[in-house]
C-alpha cells in the first residue's frame, strides 16, 4: 500500500472508526446538565442581567454575532431564550428530540452570553463550544446512537444491557480543542516569572474574589507548598497533551487532569470549569476506565485501612 | 474492554459514504485550522492568519482565549461596592450579591466577574447604569446620592505573613433629587 493509501486508511481510522456510545451517552448527559445549571443560575439575577431596568440596558455588541437578543431587545425575548436552553438541556440530558435540542442549546446559550459579555468568564466559553461541536454531530448523527440512557440499550425486552457501536468522530474533535486549551495556556503562562519562581498558586489562592471552600491558612503562606502547586498545575497543563495521547499514560493522565481541575475547583470560584473540563476528559475515557480507577481508589482505601489496623495492632498488641 | 468491530448498523449518511467522509474530513481539517490559528500567541503569524477565518469563528461562536491566570495570576484582589446614602442622612453601604459556595457559587462567581470589569477605566460607561440599578434595590426608601468605590488589596507575598488592608477610590458620584421634596 502506498503512503498515501496508507495514510488515508488511519485518517479513516482515526475519524471514523466505530466506538461504543457510552462516552457519547455521558458526554451527551454530563452536557445536558452543565447547561441546565448554567440556566438555572442566571434567574436568580435574570431580571438585572437581561432587562430593560437591569444593569446592561443597551448591552454592545461586536461585528458578525448572530446572538438573537441583539435584535429581541424586549425582556420578553430574554426569558423565551432561557426557557428554551432550560427545556433543551433537560432533553438532551433524557435523549430527547436531541437533533433540534442540541443546536438549541448551542443558539440561546451563545445569545445569552453576548448578551452579558461583561460577566462572562472561560468556563462560558468552554461550555459554548462542547454545545457548538455536539449540535453539529448530533444534527449529522442518526436518532437511536443519541438516545441511550446513561445504562446502555436493553437488547429486548428483560434483556441485557450493552452499549452499540456508533459513529464517534465528535470524541475526536473534544480531544482536540482539551489539547489545544492545555497547549495555549502552557504557551501564554511560559513567560508569567511567578510560574518561574514557584508563587503563581498562592497568589492566586489569595485572590479574595476567586475564594470559594476552605483552604487552610498555610497552603497558600508555606513557599514551599506554594511552589510545588505551582509547578505541578504548571507542569501537568504542559505535559497532559502528551500523555492522554499515549496509550500507557491515557488512564493516568485522565486521572491527574480530573484531579487538578477539581483542586482548582474546590479552591477557587471558577465557574463551569471543572464541570467543562470533565466532558473533554470523558472524550479520552474507554469503555472499562471508570471500573479500573473506582478499583484503584478501592484498593488505595483498603491498603490505607489495613496499614492503620496494623498499626492499632502493633500499639496495643 | 476494547471498541469491537469496523462497521456499525447504518451509522448514517455522512460515516457511511465516500462523500459524506470527504465532506466531513473538509469540515475536520478546519476545524483544526481553526483552532491551532486562533490559539496562537500573540505575534506576526497570528495577525496573518486570523483576519481571513475570523468572520467564521464568531458567526458560530468557537472564538477561545486561555490566558487565565497568564502570564501571572493577578497580585491585587478587586471589590466594587457602593455608599447608597438615604434622605435622612444615614448611610450603607452595598454589597453585590454573595452565594454559598457549593451552587450558589454559580451564581456568585458571576458578579465578581462584573466587579472585576466595571472597575476598569475603558467599562465607565457601566458606572451610571450600576448606581442606577444599585438605587433600584432600595425601591420605597428616598436614595439621595450613591458613590461608587473601586477597592483594592494587594495579595501579600508567600511566607511574608502580612495581612493588606482594603483600599478605597472613589469612581463615581451620583446625586438623586428626592421626590416630592
Amino acid at each position: 500500500m502506498s503512503i498515501l493509501g496508507r495514510g488515508l486508511e488511519r485518517w479513516n481510522t482515526f475519524w471514523f472508526a466505530p466506538k461504543s456510545t457510552i462516552n457519547i451517552t455521558w458526554i451527551r448527559i454530563l452536557l445536558g446538565l452543565t447547561s441546565l445549571l448554567w440556566g438555572l443560575a442566571l434567574l436568580p439575577d435574570f431580571a438585572a442581567f437581561y432587562f430593560h431596568d437591569g444593569l446592561f440596558a443597551q448591552p454592545s455588541y461586536s461585528n458578525w454575532r448572530i446572538g438573537a437578543l441583539q435584535w429581541f431587545r424586549q425582556d420578553e425575548a430574554a426569558v423565551v431564550a432561557v426557557v428554551v436552553l432550560i427545556v433543551s438541556a433537560l432533553s438532551l440530558t433524557a435523549g430527547r428530540f436531541v437533533k433540534l435540542a442540541a443546536p438549541l442549546i448551542w443558539y440561546t446559550m451563545m445569545s445569552l452570553q453576548q448578551d452579558l459579555i461583561v460577566m462572562m468568564n472561560a468556563s462560558d466559553v468552554l461550555l459554548r463550544l462542547w454545545a457548538f461541536y455536539f449540535a453539529v454531530f448530533a444534527v449529522l448523527t442518526p436518532s437511536r446512537y443519541l438516545s441511550i440512557g446513561p445504562r446502555g440499550r436493553r437488547t429486548e425486552p428483560g434483556g441485557e444491557r450493552r452499549w452499540p457501536l456508533g459513529p464517534a468522530w465528535v470524541l475526536r474533535v473534544f480531544q482536540f480543542q482539551l489539547c489545544a486549551i492545555y497547549i495555549a495556556t502552557a504557551i501564554a503562562k511560559a513567560p508569567g516569572s511567578r510560574w518561574h519562581n514557584g508563587t503563581a498558586a498562592s497568589i492566586a489562592l489569595g485572590l479574595e474574589e476567586f475564594e470559594r471552600f476552605y483552604v487552610p491558612g498555610f497552603v497558600r503562606e508555606n513557599v514551599i507548598l506554594g511552589s510545588l502547586s505551582t509547578w505541578i498545575a504548571f507542569g501537568l497543563e504542559i505535559t497532559l497533551p502528551l500523555l492522554l495521547w499515549n496509550r500507557r499514560t491515557r488512564l493516568l493522565a485522565i486521572v491527574l487532569g480530573i484531579a487538578l481541575h477539581f483542586s482548582f475547583d474546590y479552591a477557587m470560584r471558577l465557574g463551569y470549569f471543572f464541570p467543562g473540563m470533565l466532558i473533554g476528559y470523558v472524550a479520552f475515557m474507554r469503555p472499562g476506565d471508570a471500573h479500573s480507577i473506582l478499583r484503584f481508589i478501592r484498593r488505595a482505601v483498603a491498603r490505607v485501612s489495613l496499614l492503620r489496623s496494623h498499626r492499632v495492632q502493633q500499639e496495643f498488641g | 474492554m476494547e471498541d469491537q468491530g469496523t462497521t456499525t448498523d447504518d451509522p448514517g449518511w455522512f460515516v457511511d459514504t465516500r462523500l459524506g467522509r470527504v465532506l466531513l474530513s473538509v469540515l475536520f481539517v478546519a476545524f483544526m485550522y481553526f483552532v491551532v490559528v486562533w490559539n496562537f500567541p500573540d505575534g506576526d503569524a497570528r495577525d496573518l492568519l486570523r483576519p481571513p477565518i475570523q468572520e467564521t469563528v464568531w458567526v458560530v461562536g468557537i472564538g477561545q482565549d486561555w490566558g487565565v491566570f497568564a502570564p501571572n495570576p493577578v497580585s491585587t484582589s478587586y471589590r466594587v461596592e457602593a455608599d447608597v446614602t438615604f434622605a435622612d442622612g444615614t448611610v450603607e453601604r452595598y454589597e453585590f450579591p454573595h452565594g454559598d459556595p457549593f451552587v450558589g457559587a454559580y451564581r456568585e462567581f458571576r458578579w465578581r466577574k462584573f466587579e472585576s470589569r466595571v472597575r476598569r477605566d475603558e467599562n465607565r460607561r457601566l458606572l451610571r447604569p450600576t448606581a442606577l440599578w444599585i438605587r433600584e434595590q432600595y425601591s420605597g426608601r428616598d436614595v439621595t446620592n450613591i458613590v461608587l468605590y473601586r477597592r483594592t488589596r494587594k495579595v501579600p507575598e508567600p511566607g511574608s505573613g502580612t495581612v493588606s488592608a482594603w483600599q478605597d477610590e472613589e469612581m463615581l458620584s451620583v446625586p438623586f433629587a428626592v421626590v416630592g421634596s
